[in-house]
């Protein structure tokens, strides 16, 4: 298997590393709003990533850690070239392989074998080399059934075991992981470890990036922990997991999160998380899976009765439901943890945004508000259904006694 | 790795095709594809309008208006207009939505982003090549001298192809910041039409010579005009265009397209977080 993983050179290395974006406050944009409006663009200049100096060598296996929005994502796609620095200088050298979304680089459209051949294609291989490893390909990501069919009906699971099987016969020098691996089943994650472990032993390089420490404490050598774009530890992967728990558990005030609209007064919204069943903290979730969101809140001073309304909107920004919780009470100087359980994830497949916002009981005043103090991203199961929400019924069959009625 | 390379220098460049050749082969046939899939009588489709216009525009202009007279082979001389007409507006149609249509790839991967336009320009030169594969052998029966100037045809097609690419290019891009620019398109398109000749010849004009400003503001303040004249001219009309027409055509065509290029390497970084 690691006879066709050949390793020439890499090497990542970046010096004064940033990136900023402009976000834009309204949505859309359209010509004649930009015409009509001659006020200046509601725009607000966020670095995503400042100042990051790199050095990742060739054969080494670099894991990444950080809060939601702390960076890490920005760092994989500098790397990706998916977009350039705004400052500093990033050199990558060797064959990238990409492994940051779940069907990127794939067309819904195409059949899984057509992907292939796309996305060889876009990691600039010759059609010639994709005929010669293509049954390699379908074998690996276990898709000889269905690799005729459009891959809009394939799973998540089915387009991640397609993407990574095609990543790793692309010969990359860099593997550019993000979390994608954790929708595959047990048995694939298993195959896929073992793939990663040929491709180390190859001399490949790997860059990980997770939000959970324990993964990149097993599979790193060296690691990085990014947190509001910036760099705050680096060294070998045990020390700044610790690091990094140390920092995830204390200190509210210099871990603050600054996001759009929120306050600097009395009261702010610290985190949100996204808890799973088994209590690890995630992004990515499978529809109908057990979930929890963990609301952190910080009051300087005490507050009697708080309403704390959770929202969640789609990707395109409508509102898809919220959930309110009165008399709320909020001690001061102190961090307290609401928790909105979800038994059942009640969204279908697609990208999600949590807002969190906290008022006075009347409603009157605004205390404080994280828009998009979370993204979710949630997966389709095989189970079926359609429509917008997951139903989430239970099914009872007839009894033949006849008593189910009335 | 071309991290750092396609957005920071000046001049436009062609140097991601030798890497990239093959993934813009593999763009060209999926579109190519994803055109003819599913209907039996395929590339037959994209014919079937223009030659049921042709036969609508032969009854109404030559058969019952009979404002055509002097238009030798009238039926012939609107095929050779539509050809070129057809692909310029469908492959700056189809190239100024490819960015927004592809967003899902651009967002997460890298590649040159000029590719995405670039396919779905190359595939809608199978319609005009399809058209002049009918036209040229019918006009060289009617009119064997023709057979001295066809082979004119390929470089004008080729700067036409430019003009096209370089169009789609910078539309494609202001349609990623501006989404009504598809829709403007939509609009412009019709009365484009009818301000070129492809219906008519310039020259037919009686009040022509009285307003000759106004027919060389037609000819070269449209830029589609001139390809329209030289392809006729050469396929049918057994004449070179003269030298201002010739001029236009292969200096235009390819300077449009080095424009779009630029365009489109400016703004590069920018699609993906636009998208």
């Amino acid at each position: 298997m690691s006879a066709d993983i050949a390793v020439e050179s890499s090497e990542i290395r970046a010096r004064g590393l940033g990136r900023v974006f402009k976000i834009r406050l309204s949505q859309t944009r359209s010509l004649k709003e930009t015409i009509l409006r001659r006020e200046l663009p509601r725009t607000r200049e966020l670095w995503a990533l400042r100042d990051v100096d790199l050095d990742i060598h060739r054969g080494e296996t670099f894991g990444i850690v950080g809060r939601n929005g702390s960076g890490k994502s920005t760092l994989l796609k500098l790397i990706a070239g998916i977009f350039s620095p705004s400052t500093g200088t990033l050199e990558v050298e060797g064959r990238v392989g990409s492994l940051i979304e779940i069907g990127a680089g794939f067309h819904p459209e195409f059949t899984g074998v057509e992907n292939v051949y796309l996305n060889a294609a876009i990691y600039g291989l010759k059609r010639t080399y994709v005929d010669e490893h293509l049954d390699d390909i379908i074998d690996f990501a276990e898709l000889e059934q269905f690799k005729d069919v459009p891959v809009r009906t394939y799973s998540s699971g089915m387009y991640m075991r397609l993407g990574f099987s095609v990543a790793m016969h692309i010969q990359p020098d860099i593997l550019l992981l993000d979390e994608v691996l954790a929708v595959g089943d047990e048995a694939f994650q298993q195959k896929c470890f073992g793939r990663l472990g040929d491709f180390k032993r190859a001399g490949g390089t790997i860059v990980f990036v997770s939000h959970d420490p324990s993964a990149v404490e097993r599979l790193c050598d060296r690691a990085l922990m990014l947190d509001g774009g910036n760099v705050l530890e680096e060294g070998p992967a045990s020390e700044v997991v610790s690091a990094y728990h140390r920092r995830l558990v204390s200190s509210p005030a210099e871990a603050a999160v600054h996001r759009d609209g929120e306050r600097a007064g009395r009261c702010r919204v610290h985190e949100v998380r996204a808890v799973a069943g088994d209590g690890a903290a995630r992004d990515r979730f499978v529809e109908g899976e057990p979930m929890a969101l963990e609301v952190w809140l910080y009051a300087e001073e005490e507050i009697e009765d708080a309403s704390v309304t959770v929202g969640i909107r789609d990707a395109d920004g409508r509102p898809v439901g919220s959930q309110t919780l009165d008399d709320v009470r909020l001690a001061a100087g102190r961090l307290e943890r609401l928790r909105l359980n979800f038994p059942g994830l009640p969204m279908r497949e697609g990208r999600f945004f949590v807002d969190v916002g906290v008022t006075t009981a009347d409603r009157d005043a605004e205390l404080a508000l994280a828009e998009r103090a979370l993204e979710l991203s949630v997966f389709g199961s095989d189970a079926g259904g359609s429509g917008p929400i997951r139903l989430g019924g239970t099914w009872e069959l007839p009894h033949v006694d006849g008593t189910g009625d009335g | 790795m071309a991290v750092d390379t396609a957005s920071e220098g000046g001049f436009p460049t062609l140097s991601w095709l030798p890497r990239y050749g093959e993934l813009l082969r593999t763009l060209v046939r999926r579109e190519l594809r994803m055109r003819f899939k599913g209907s039996a009588l395929g590339l037959f489709w994209s014919l079937i309008y223009p030659l049921a216009m042709i036969g609508v525009y032969t009854l109404v202009f030559s058969v019952l208006w009979r404002v055509t007279g002097n238009i030798p082979h009238y039926p012939l001389f609107v095929l050779s207009g539509l050809a070129v007409w057809g692909f310029f507006q469908a492959g700056i149609q189809l190239g100024t939505t490819s960015l927004v249509s592809n967003g899902e790839l651009i967002k997460k991967v890298w590649f040159p982003r000029e590719l995405v336009p670039a396919s779905a320009v190359l595939a809608q030169t199978v319609t005009i090549g399809v058209m002049l594969a009918i036209l040229i052998p019918i006009a060289l029966i009617v009119e064997p001298s023709n057979a001295r100037t066809v082979p004119l045809v390929i470089p004008i097609v080729a700067a036409l192809i430019c003009l096209v690419l370089g169009l789609a290019w910078i539309l494609s891009v202001a349609n990623v910041f501006f989404r009504d620019v598809e829709h403007l398109l939509a609009v412009v398109f019709l009365p484009w039409f009818f301000l070129t000749p492809v219906l008519y010849g310039l020259e037919q004009f009686s009040a022509a010579s009285g307003h000759r400003w106004l027919i060389l503001l037609m000819r070269y303040g449209n830029p589609v005009t001139p390809y329209v004249e030289s392809v006729r001219a050469v396929v049918l009309q057994h004449t070179v265009p003269g030298a201002p027409l010739l001029v236009y055509v292969f200096v235009v065509g390819p300077v449009v397209a080095l424009l779009g290029l630029w365009v489109m390497q400016r703004y590069e970084d920018r699609l993906a977080i636009e998208l």
